[in-house]
């Protein structure tokens, strides 16, 4: 019993002495069992940028959390192999998105967003032509954004024939609609069609290069012609 | 934990949780962000006393082993943990009065 209070009592005071080298030790304690787990991790077959997340986030140093990791999102872009000098940079055609969306084994997740377009809104007031985007239902996820209001795609609204939703940009849905808190639900008419609103982004949600009012689904058709694999039309964003 | 170093000998922080989990079949998960301020708090008690050693794979790991304490807390605390349960045994099991 006396041995066991003086050993306590020297770590205590080893503790309040030392606390910049218990700190240190604490670190470096941490940093060797990160490591021993990230071995056992890549053991059990995990991949290789997964295995210290997977152990990080187990001991608690990170959020299991994607919202506010817009680092870990990266744009693809295709080379032709058989140019050999620069500019080389080109969307990725529709086959290959479909392709590596299906075979992904490596990334989060993946979307895409077709070229950017116009809509022609009419039915209420004047009409007026809108910048428009078509995302994959994935799109606002891999970026990282939640909506403000309403919600954002399903992936069943992601197919022909069921992609008359849309989602609003803020800045159009103020200046448009009053900031209207009831037109989700709504319909609006976009190039003579009719489509649901789901959501609205918040003012935050901007690209660089454009600024859409409205993005309606990608919703591809399957498809694998040679000549639309050549086809390079739409952006596509991986989540690492 | 204290029971896994018993069991097991000396043993780094990792070792101690994998163990656990294993044991239990995976029914119980460590939260190992609060595996280090235990046995800490272990070692400020002195019932564990620590060093720096070499892992399986030739990495520096902190070592975690009984103490004289620890062995003698240990069966302290076995022997409650198996009176408690005892107790409780007779509430669940089957009444044989009649």
């Amino acid at each position: 019993m006396r041995i066991r209070q003086l050993r306590a009592l020297v770590v205590r005071l080893s503790g309040l002495f030392g606390r910049e080298r218990r700190d240190r030790e604490l670190a470096e304690e941490l940093e060797s069992h990160l490591q021993m787990h990230i071995e056992d991790n890549l053991r059990a077959g995990l991949t290789a940028g997964e295995v210290r997340r997977q152990a990080l986030i187990k001991l608690g140093g990170l959020g299991p959390t994607k919202e506010s990791d817009p680092d870990r999102v990266v744009m693809i872009v295709s080379t032709n192999a058989a140019i050999a000098w620069g500019g080389d940079r080109n969307p990725v055609s529709v086959p290959d998105f479909i392709d590596w969306r299906q075979q992904n084994g490596v990334f989060e997740d993946i979307a895409a967003a077709d070229a950017y377009g116009t809509r022609s809104l009419t039915g209420q007031g004047e009409p007026e032509r809108v910048n428009s985007m078509r995302v994959s239902a994935s799109f606002f996820s891999v970026l990282g954004v939640a909506p403000a209001l309403g919600r954002t795609f399903l992936p069943r609204e992601d197919r022909p024939g069921r992609e008359h939703v849309v989602v609003l940009s803020q800045e159009f849905w103020q200046r448009r609609f009053g900031s209207d808190p009831t037109l989700t639900g709504k319909t609006l008419n976009l190039d003579g069609e009719s489509y649901n609103v789901v959501g609205v982004m918040p003012a935050s949600f901007r690209l660089i290069s454009f600024q859409a009012q409205l993005w309606t689904p990608l919703a591809l058709a399957p498809t694998n012609s040679v000549r639309r694999r050549a086809s390079h039309a739409s952006s596509t964003y991986l989540r690492v | 934990m204290l029971k896994t170093l018993e069991a097991l000998g000396p043993l780094h922080g990792y070792g101690i949780a994998r163990r656990i989990e294993q044991t239990s079949g995976g029914l119980l998960s460590i939260n190992y962000g609060t595996l280090y301020p235990a046995l800490l708090k272990l070692e400020q008690e002195g019932y564990v006393s620590s060093e720096w050693g070499i892992s399986d794979n030739n990495r520096k790991a902190k070592y975690y082993r009984l103490t004289r304490a620890g062995y003698k807390q240990l069966a302290k605390e076995a022997g409650e943990w198996e009176q408690t349960t005892a107790i409780l045994a007779r509430f669940f099991a089957p009444v044989k009065e009649s």
